[in-house]
């Protein structure tokens, strides 16, 4: 089983870093979405998995049973998700907005810095020595 | 949109939905639950209020606007960890009493806090958002 | 008083004093001369001192490295302080005659530099300790390029500073890799220390390349072949600054840290057959570059170049003489060279004109600085009775007791013989010779600018009929001190009938040959268009355009502005670093993980996350992405709720859904794509980064399995959740009470976000209204 969950974090990794490759912002959000996704997976797997009650102590004891899901990673996994939620909400709106702004989804045409020019030009006539 | 049926219940959904947010809120310290999935649960609830009655309906039912009840969540969350800085001397070192026999304590506003900005951010863009439709 | 503060005051004085200086108006340039004119009375007083034993002073820097300001001065330390300062005076007093007309704050300015360098300069030559000695070379550097691209507004002024800046501090650079080098081998960085046992330097099997790397620092700071080519550029500068630096003080700088490591570099055969070869080299391109060379700041340069490389293969020769020799040989230059500088500088101040072609008659017009010009070329050609002629004999006698004998001696002659060439041609021509035009005069001599080349001149004359004065004083601690151990050094002007007296004769006369057929010569040479080529500083040029045309071409090509390349770049360099890390640690590839039993319900499961994510690469369509990534999504939540984590579940469900929601919104606001934005062998490169990354993830991922597990973390949360947090749900206690802060934390992140997704659609109404409205 340990072999299928890597091999299912292994692809989230591959198929978001492909679609985060693509020149479509859309894309490229829905390839930090896999992303995302795939470290959190990655989290929850270091917790080493394989428990299946969760982490709730029953009423009257004290302490967790020996063989309940690993808190600790859980708690992680939940910020990170939240987290990952926010973000890729705003890199949608962010893509919205850029679409309105500059009439394009692809990056290629997003190119007002380098409209500026590079810093050094060849100058013309170089200045020669004597002697 | 102008579904009948989804208009109808509409109002019936928001409801059960958001009673079960705060449930789940509520439970959240000795069962699953707590203040994140609540507040993602509160904010599918507006959400469902905004799609079929309008973004205008919805916001009318928050009382309040997104990012000020967002702003009120992080308050109330650093609020609940001011006791803490009395009695312990340590931040967010939460505080504990009896209220009737029920245990209660600055979790339940730590909790609460996290609710609110998660309702409140939510619901932010996404009134901005479902606003803008069928230009 | 200790020599760091005699350095301080120096170094306080040099900063205080050109401003005061040119603020008091007509003598300024008298008063600015107290500053080296008191270090040198200072030094002076401490030769006898210097001569029984070396004076040290130690002031801690940076101990845990080795690194302190301890300054040493000893023989040889002492003839360069004393050249630095004495001729810090004369160059004083000639710059603020020569600058006269200029601006208070340019006189200011220049005087500055030069206080600073000549306060750089006595410091590195009585550094001990190599690294605090090349802090201070770098800075003489620095000062150089200040005062060479002095006059900036001169395009070529620019070039030729910058050039001096790059050739001396790359060879810098190298001399600080040959000085790390020693520090390590040697275990200590102190020259006194490293001189006195230099066995675990040679014996060391980095020598070569300490040898190397230290040749190319002192090689490029004394425009030694193949670095020559910046000092006649250098003569850019004001003359005054040519006079000081790039001719008596800073390109000696080279040859005196060859001569300081010669007790351990000259114990290797190999190392003096190098230095005399690039010495020998050097002396013959000068040579010829003199001869070509039409201004008379080039020919001086050019004889200067000539100069250092005799220094240089000098130090190479073996036998207490070449020691003799080279202290003569540098305190006679000094005086000479430095003084035809200042007489040249008056005549290019007189008439305005460098080309030595152009010059002639000046002898009625500027008759003092005729005089000196005639003892200071007198004194290069190595005539009697001046100290030039007693550094040449010396300079013969050691080549005579080398055991290179032949070729040295026969270079030695060649290269004398066109110094003297050169020597006549300029006492002769611009004084006595007879102008092609006639000449304006600008500008007459003025006392301030006269004292110092007939002060120099006159103490050569001085020195070479009596030069008891200096030998027991000056020459010989300094002989002893770079020959490593005593000996007995004489320093007489008659010698008797010696082979040494015949050399000399010899070069005279070829000399004299060589100067009466100078014309013809000069042309012939001028006219050999490969001479160009070759010796000028064309390699410079290229290697400069090069290195630019390098950068221009890899910005192209790594930060073109096409996103897709930064990324496919960086994913690309981080896979290859995991997977060098992978594949080259010791052990299989993949680790030993326990096998957990197979569930078939979450393998159908993780399959369906599996093809979810593939297929939203691959897809065309951006719906069809969006729904596969939520079905992944999906997937992910009832892994995490069939192992334990319904919270997760929960959060994920509802975090998937939004998310396809909100993506969805949006997409429906933009418009269809049709095309792929990336070509076929785009994508194809993509996939291999993808896959290439997706193994090293799923290697990575089996490794973190199969390390072993400390529960302790976990089994504290769970153990003190309801006794001490009161709660039951362990995650929700983690998060809400043991781990608040993190949350809160959190809770801003989150707030932030969607602030600036709500402050982003804020706009939306205007830009989309009036997006509208154009097209």
């Amino acid at each position: 089983m340990t072999l299928v969950y890597a091999l299912t974090i292994a692809a989230y990794m591959g198929c978001g870093l492909y679609m985060m490759l693509s020149r479509h912002a859309v894309r490229m959000i829905l390839g930090l979405a896999l992303l995302t996704n795939g470290a959190i997976f990655l989290i929850f797997f270091a917790g080493r998995m394989g428990a299946t009650s969760p982490p709730v102590i029953p009423r009257g004891i004290d302490a967790l049973a020996a063989d309940a899901a690993n808190a600790l990673p859980q708690a992680l996994a939940l910020t990170a998700i939240v987290i990952g939620f926010a973000l890729t909400a705003f890199a949608a709106v962010l893509a919205l907005q850029t679409y309105r702004a500059l009439g394009t989804l692809d990056v290629r045409e997003m190119r007002a810095a380098e409209s500026l020019g590079a810093p050094d030009a060849p100058s013309s006539g170089r200045v020669k020595s004597d002697g | 949109m102008q579904s009948v049926v989804l208009t109808a219940v509409a109002r019936i959904f928001f409801t059960i939905i958001l009673t079960g947010s705060v449930w789940i809120l509520l439970r959240g310290h000795n069962e699953p639950g707590g203040g994140f999935i609540g507040g993602l649960f509160g904010a599918a609830a507006f959400a469902t209020l905004a799609l079929a009655l309008g973004v205008e309906t919805a916001r009318r039912a928050l009382l309040l606007h997104p990012v000020v009840l967002m702003g009120i969540g992080l308050f109330v969350a650093f609020a609940s960890g001011v006791p803490g800085l009395i009695t312990d001397a340590s931040f967010l070192t939460h505080q504990w009493g009896s209220l009737a026999g029920i245990k209660l304590g600055t979790t339940i506003a730590f909790d609460l806090g996290v609710y609110f900005v998660v309702v409140g951010g939510v619901l932010s863009f996404m009134f901005r958002l479902f606003a803008e439709d069928a230009r | 008083m200790d020599i760091s503060t005699v350095l301080l005051l120096g170094l306080l004085g040099s900063i205080a004093l050109p401003f005061v200086a040119t603020a008091t108006g007509r003598f300024g340039g008298w008063i600015a001369a107290l500053l080296p004119a008191s270090l040198f009375v200072y030094f002076f007083g401490l030769t006898g001192q210097v001569g029984e034993a070396p004076i040290v002073d130690v002031v801690p820097w940076v101990p845990s490295l080795g690194i302190d300001l301890t300054f040493r001065l000893d023989g040889f330390s002492l003839l360069f302080a004393l050249l630095i300062t004495g001729i810090g005076a004369m160059v004083t007093l000639y710059a603020s005659s020569y600058m006269e007309r200029k601006p208070a704050f340019q006189r200011a300015q220049f005087l500055l530099y030069i206080f600073l360098f000549m306060t750089a300069m006595l410091a590195t030559v009585t550094a001990d300790n190599l690294v605090a000695l090349f802090v201070f070379w770098e800075m003489t550097s620095l000062l150089s390029f200040l005062l060479v691209g002095f006059h900036g507004e001169d395009p070529k002024a620019r070039r030729a500073a910058l050039q001096s800046l790059l050739v001396t501090a790359g060879g810098g650079l190298a001399l600080l890799a040959g000085i790390i080098m020693i520090g390590v081998e040697a275990g200590t960085f102190s020259l006194a220390a490293i001189v006195a046992d230099p066995a675990p330097l040679i014996d060391s099997p980095l020598f070569p390349a300490i040898v190397a790397c230290v040749f190319v620092g002192a090689f490029t700071k004394s425009a030694q072949a193949p670095f020559h080519f910046w000092l006649p550029n250098a003569m850019k500068a004001p003359t005054p600054a040519s006079a000081y630096l790039h001719s008596a003080t800073m390109v000696k700088l080279g040859v005196y840290l060859l001569a300081r490591l010669d007790p351990v570099f000259g114990q290797v055969a190999w190392v003096g057959a190098t230095m005399v070869a690039f010495g020998g080299a050097t002396m013959l391109i000068a040579a010829v570059q003199a001869v070509r060379a039409t201004e008379i700041k080039a020919v001086l340069a050019f004889s200067t170049v000539a100069s250092l490389g005799t220094l240089v293969m000098l130090i190479g020769l073996d036998g207490p003489v070449a020691s003799v020799a080279v202290v003569g040989f540098i305190l006679a230059h000094a005086l000479y060279k430095a003084t035809l500088f200042f007489c040249a500088g008056m005549v290019i101040h007189a008439t305005g004109t460098t080309q030595l072609n152009r010059l002639g008659g000046l002898a009625r017009h500027l008759p003092v600085t005729a005089a000196a010009t005639i003892i200071a070329c007198f004194s290069m050609a190595g005539l009697p009775p001046f100290i030039g002629f007693i550094s040449k004999e010396y300079l013969f006698e050691a080549k005579l007791a080398s055991s290179f004998d032949a070729i040295v001696v026969a270079i030695g002659v060649l290269v004398n013989a066109v110094m003297v060439a050169i020597a006549g041609v300029l006492a002769l021509r611009p004084f006595f010779g007879r102008a092609r035009r006639p000449i304006r005069l600008i500008n007459r001599e003025t006392p301030g600018m006269t004292i110092g080349p007939v002060l120099l001149a006159v103490t050569g004359v001085a020195f070479g009929l009596m030069p008891s004065l200096v030998a027991h004083a000056l020459i010989e601690p300094a002989a002893i001190a770079i020959h490593g151990e005593a000996f007995e050094v004489s320093f007489k002007l008659w010698h008797g009938l010696t082979p040494m007296l015949a050399l000399s004769g010899l070069v005279v006369v070829l000399g004299a040959t060589l100067a009466w057929y100078w014309d013809p010569i000069h042309v012939f040479l001028r006219r050999r268009r490969a001479f160009d080529e070759l010796l000028t500083d064309r390699g410079y040029d290229r290697v400069l355009d090069g290195t630019l045309a390098l950068a221009r071409w890899s910005t192209r090509v790594l930060q073109n502005g096409d996103l897709r390349v930064y990324g496919a770049v960086i994913a690309a360099s981080v896979t290859g670093l995991v997977a060098f890390g992978l594949l080259s640690g010791a052990g299989p590839l993949l680790p030993d993980v326990a096998e957990a039993p197979l569930r078939p319900y979450l393998v159908v499961v993780c399959a369906l996350i599996i093809a979810g994510t593939i297929v939203a690469a691959i897809v065309p369509s951006l719906v069809s992405a969006i729904v596969a990534v939520g079905l992944s999504g999906y997937g992910l939540a009832l892994v995490f709720l069939m192992n334990g984590g319904p919270d997760l579940a929960l959060t994920q469900f509802s975090v998937e859904t939004l998310f396809v929601v909100i993506v969805t919104a949006v997409l429906l606001r933009l418009p269809v794509v049709a095309r792929s934005s990336r070509t076929e062998g785009e994508r194809w490169t993509d996939g291999v980064i993808a896959a290439a990354f997706a193994a090293c993830v799923f290697v990575a991922a089996l490794w973190v399995a199969g390390k072993p597990f400390n529960p302790e973390l976990t089994e504290w949360f769970a153990a003190t959740s309801v006794p001490e947090a009161f709660g039951r749900n362990v995650v929700n206690v983690i998060l809400v009470d043991f781990r608040a802060l993190d949350t809160f934390g959190e809770l801003a992140v989150v707030a932030l976000a969607a602030l600036a997704a709500w402050v982003l659609l804020r706009a939306s109404g205007k830009t989309s209204r009036s997006a509208r409205k154009e097209t």
